[in-house]
């Protein structure tokens, strides 16, 4: 299937592109209200036709892409940050250390991240942070499940036996020799919480939870395209196509890396 | 029966913890709940009222056993905002949202068991890479730009069910029909996870040498496959189940906007406009809990799917 | 009866089968010995038609008269599991784990015969009666995880036999047991064949297992049998050149020169304790204690070699980690060059004590190259400036080139890789080093060069050496004393030659009737 990592790359690189290229220039500014071109379908002018407010779509997807793409990255960071060590740490010490971060990662499981989204804005008020710290919170159980199940094996190994003979402690092994093995699975896991941060991210706005106006993002869009679906299917068909677009390049890339890095997958007996 | 008892415990320790969280972020939010609720330009005494109405003026501890005790009894309080019992509210609303996740649940079962079977049977061949890239695009689909297309065909073009809204169960056929476009919004991504990681479940096994045994007994392919890869690979679908429950519910709280149906996910967002804490309190202790009491399940589920974990 | 006539197999175009011809007549036991990679697993497959996919085949399997070859996956299906049966290596994970074992011998007789369960229950009762799980205690209804390897392997002969077919194929079917157990299970499949008339095709690497049980035997070298007569004339004449290498390798006995072991003690292990707590049985019992290692007390002097033997499960396993300092004891003590062995003692004295372990595979992280592996016990004494030297002079030693250093451990073969691991536990010039099953898993050929190359190894170093394995004929060759554990304790103690010739204990005696060996006459 290299055809699906190429694809997955390209689709990838796209969206990033289009993201960073919003920072130096977008085809129409995104702040300039303009009523009288409102709800125009896609033409030379606008490829991707303009909102209620005129706006040209093709500018707010690019802009979108920056909030969707930066929040779901940041919170890939927390789960990566706090959940590896945890996952480390847990597999290597086993007895009660292993017991407390699982029990606490049980916990954090039965949050999804719609409820901490919903239980930190109760508190705090609505913000992108919001969504970036609920999304971020739920993927710290998930990398901290990953990386324990992953090193738990590994432990049972000669070469880790080794390692203690030759006199390195657990901190050390797991730096040297655990952590260097589950990397490609991590960058795996890592795509597919990235995938999933974008469409996270995206239902949080949609429902009001995550960036707030004036900042676009995908999911803010469709929820303002729901009441004129019917009048303008285009304001809500294109930022969803986005969000599909790029949650399938980042799938596909997880995908492509998972069969070039792991040999198992190679032919077995039928 | 030892396990289940310390399931049971460690059900209920869950549970307790839980609690203390919701209890904790709601209740202790910086700033003055009474005053929060009422806006920035309430007067000071209305201000105190409402303290004393809440029980604010009282130690945290106090305030969390209270909650609690109300819980377990099944007083969840007085909504701010309507004045009347939280769980009445929380109960009409349930009547819509667990109906909507459990259709979804079986949509997604049903739609993902033969998919996933079938792919992995033919591992490799046409039929495996087109249902594979199905199922790539419906994980990719946000559930509820899904469901606005679904609307968009279903509803406005081709007029054949509603586009929201909710009859309620005193009639049982049209507001079956009002939840079918939610549950299959809802279901379509889940199925294509299930699906795909049914598939994967089942080349692990198949590759393992007790199917290798079972072949040297002269079982075909497809007997070997569903008389003994399908029973052991379902251990891994089965957490996948589990949390997909809790994607589920969450997912409800989102779709029941699009469709306009007055489920928990409607209640909370109203009642965190309304600045209802009360409502949205309880209503996140109700989901939570759901979550934790399907684990439990599942758990247990385990241990019916596979000998070696009874009576460890 | 079957017969395989010019048999070849072509996988991803390349040519891993060439002209096998092999008669499997009834009533008779034909091995089939060779190194791995040769095809014996491969002939197998072909036999019973579960060849991978992609796999072309020419020749012939016939059975009545009838090509296998040409025949249909579903007429095929048919035939598996009633005319031909097979059972595999691994009895861990042969069986289903969410099945009963009898679920699993019932489901040959309901698939071929039409059974109802009660019948094919009660025929599955008789079949595992007859493999040696009687009542009570091996009810129906048990699951595989509550069975020992032995047993499992004999629930999978059960299955493979319920139908008694024309061929059993047997691949490789003690390799993962204990000696004992292995003898046992030996005599079974030879008791199958005398009462039930079948043919027994046995795969096996081991000549002297081939040497104990076969009517003939077939040896294959890179896809084709080489030589193939009766076992005892085979084995007397060798006529292939390949097949006398494969004898010598099997016979091959290192140069003892056995230097004098010095009077002072290296390793001193006095009334050693290890205890493993278990599950409580109800909620308010106590704990249930395992004792793995139940006041062990041995010495090892300077320069001695010793052989640890003992079935699994005896607590070598538990002792030797106590003796690397990888796990503490409960009670009583371990010196090493005079000083408590702890698991913190520190680096100085852990320098002291190295090891090489059983599989070649998983005693090296594959994302490290070799040099780097093989200073990593350096994290002892100090990285030496000249570390690298170090590293080439060691990897020199054990007959690895300098060019090795940058690569990666899959690039080489297992007995580069024990060879490898040799050097990793030398760098450091330790004192003892505890050689765990080292060579358990190497082909003959390649044992007997790693075998050779330890002992010239301890000459050369005046090294003492723990030598930890199942498999006494490994023992014999190379330690100068037999330690004999059994339960938790050293049952037995004395001079290889003694132990060895003049068994004392019950269970080294049992260990030595167990061990299979090629009749002293035939190989002179």
């Amino acid at each position: 299937m290299r055809a699906g990592l190429v694809l997955g790359a390209v689709l990838t690189s796209v969206a990033v592109a289009a993201a960073l290229l919003s920072f130096v220039w977008t085809p129409f500014d995104v702040t300039g209200v303009s009523i009288a071109d409102k709800l125009r379908p896609p033409s030379a002018a606008h490829p991707f036709g303009t909102d209620h407010f005129g706006r040209d779509m093709l500018s707010m997807v690019m802009v979108g892409a920056r909030t969707s793409l930066a929040v779901a990255l940041v919170a890939v960071g927390i789960g990566v940050g706090a959940g590896v060590p945890l996952g480390l740490l847990a597999a290597a010490r086993g007895g009660w250390a292993d017991e407390v971060v699982m029990r606490g990662n049980d916990l954090v499981f039965a949050f999804p991240s719609l409820v901490i989204a919903i239980l930190i804005t109760a508190a705090f008020g609505p913000s992108a942070v919001n969504a970036i710290l609920a999304i971020g919170i739920f993927n710290i159980p998930v990398f901290a499940r990953v990386t324990r199940a992953a090193a738990l094996p590994i432990w049972t190994l000669d070469y880790i036996r080794a390692a203690q003979v030759a006199g390195k402690g657990r901190a050390r092994i797991s730096v040297e020799h655990v952590l260097p093995n589950l990397a490609s699975l991590l960058i795996v896991q890592g795509t597919i919480q990235f995938s999933l941060g974008i469409l996270a991210e995206a239902g949080l706005s949609y429902v009001g939870l995550g960036a707030q106006p004036p900042t676009p993002s995908w999911g803010r869009m469709l929820a303002e395209a729901q009441t004129m679906v019917t009048l303008a299917p285009h304001v809500a068909i294109v930022p969803g196509i986005a969000i599909v677009l790029t949650v399938l390049g980042l799938n596909l890339l997880g995908d492509g890396f998972r069969d070039a890095l792991d040999p198992r997958l190679k032919a077995r007996l039928a | 029966m030892r396990p289940l008892i310390r399931r049971l415990i460690s059900l209920v320790v869950s549970l307790l913890v839980a609690s203390a969280v919701i209890f904790a972020v709601v209740d202790l939010v910086p700033g003055d709940p009474a005053s929060f609720m009422l806006g920035t330009g309430a007067q000071p005494d209305t201000v105190a009222a409402l303290r004393a109405q809440m029980g604010l003026d009282l130690p945290w501890p106090v305030r969390y056993a209270r909650w609690l005790g109300g819980v377990v009894t099944g007083d969840l309080g007085t909504s701010l905002a309507y004045k009347t019992p939280v769980a009445g509210m929380i109960a009409d609303r349930v009547q819509v949202s667990l109906p909507l996740a459990v259709l979804a649940l079986g949509l997604a079962i049903a739609v993902a068991f033969p998919a996933g079977m079938f792919a992995a049977s033919r591992r490799g061949r046409a039929g495996d890479v087109a249902v594979m890239g199905g199922t790539q695009l419906g994980i990719a689909l946000p559930n509820f730009w899904f469901a606005m297309l679904l609307v968009l065909v279903f509803a406005v073009r081709l007029r054949w069910l509603p586009a929201g809204g909710f009859p309620g169960w005193g009639h049982p056929l049209a507001a079956l029909k009002s939840l079918i476009l939610p549950a299959v919004a809802l279901a379509l991504p889940q199925a294509a996870i299930l699906a795909r990681v049914l598939r994967s479940a089942l080349i692990e096994t198949l590759g393992q040498d007790y199917i290798r045994s079972a072949r040297a007994k002269g079982l075909s392919r497809g007997q070997a496959l569903r008389r003994h890869a399908l029973r052991n690979a379902l251990i891994p679908v089965l957490t996948i189940l589990g949390m997909q429950f809790s994607f589920l519910l969450a997912g409800a709280i989102i779709i029941e906007n699009v469709f306009y149906l007055p489920g928990l996910g409607r209640l909370i967002f109203q009642a965190i406009s309304q600045r209802d804490l009360v409502v949205v309190q309880s209503a996140v202790l109700v989901l939570v809990a759901a979550v934790i009491v399907v684990t439990f399940l599942v758990d247990l589920a385990y241990a019916a799917v596979d000998p070696r974990l009874r009576g460890r | 009866m079957i017969g395989v006539h010019g048999l070849s197999v072509r996988l991803h175009g390349r040519e891993v089968l060439s002209g096998i011809d092999l008669p499997l007549p009834p009533g008779t036991i034909t091995g089939l010995v060779g190194e791995s990679g040769s095809g014996k697993s491969m002939t197998a497959l072909a036999v019973i038609g579960l060849l991978p996919d992609g796999a072309r085949t020419a020749g012939a399997v016939t059975l009545d008269g009838q090509n296998l070859l040409d025949l249909p996956e579903t007429t095929l299906n048919g035939l598996r599991g009633r005319r031909i049966g097979m059972i595999f290596q691994e009895p861990m994970t042969a069986l289903n784990p969410l099945m009963t074992i009898g679920d699993q011998v019932a489901e040959v007789l309901v698939r071929h015969q039409g059974m109802d369960r009660a019948q094919a229950a009660a025929r599955a009762r008789e079949r595992l009666d007859r493999v040696g799980l009687p009542l009570p205690r091996f009810p129906l209804g048990l699951y595989p995880h509550q069975l020992s390897g032995g047993q499992r392997q004999r629930v999978a002969i059960a299955m493979a036999i319920a139908l008694a077919p024309d061929l059993l194929i047997a691949d490789e079917p003690t390799t993962a047991l204990d000696v004992t157990t292995q003898a046992q299970i030996l005599d079974l499949l030879r008791g199958l064949v005398r009462d039930e008339g079948m043919a027994l095709l046995l795969i096996t690497h081991d000549l002297a297992v081939v040497a104990g049980i076969a009517d003939r035997v077939a040896v294959m070298q890179a896809g084709r049998i080489v030589e193939h007569g009766p076992t005892e004339a085979l084995f007397r004449t060798r006529a292939h050149p390949y097949t006398r290498a494969l004898f010598a390798a099997a016979a091959h006995s290192p140069n003892p020169a056995r230097t004098a072991p010095a009077g002072t003690a290296i390793l001193r292990v006095t009334d050693a304790v290890r205890e493993y707590t278990l599950p409580r049985p109800t909620p308010l019992a106590p704990h249930p204690v395992l004792r793995a290692v139940d006041g062990v007390s041995l010495t090892i002097a300077d320069g001695e070699s010793v052989g640890l033997v003992g079935e699994s499960g005896c607590g070598k396993s538990t002792l030797t980690r106590a003796i690397l300092g990888l796990d503490r004891l409960q009670g009583g003590r371990i010196e090493l060059d005079g000083e408590a062995v702890t698991d913190r003692m520190p680096a100085r004295l852990r320098a002291k004590v190295q090891v090489v372990f059983q599989d070649p595979y998983g005693s090296f992280d594959p994302r490290w190259r070799v040099d780097r592996l093989v200073a990593e016990p350096f994290h002892l004494t100090g990285r030496p400036r000249d570390w690298r030297d170090r590293v080439a002079e060691a990897l020199a030693q054990v007959g690895i080139p300098p060019d090795a250093m940058r690569r990666h451990i899959h690039e080489f073969s297992g007995g580069q890789r024990q060879r490898i691991a040799i050097a990793r536990a030398l760098i450091v010039r330790p004192r003892l080093v505890v050689l765990d099953e080292a060579v358990s898993a190497l082909d003959v050929q390649v044992r007997a060069q790693v075998l050779d190359l330890l002992a010239d190894l301890r000459r050369r170093h005046g090294l003492a050496w723990l030598f930890i394995s199942h498999d006494l004929s490994v023992v014999r060759a190379i330690s100068d004393r037999v330690l004999v554990m059994d339960q938790g304790r050293i049952v037995e103690d004395g001079t290889t030659e003694q132990v060895l010739s003049a068994p004392r204990h019950g269970v080294t005696r049992r260990l030595v009737a167990a061990t299979p060996v090629i009749p002293a006459g035939w190989i002179a």
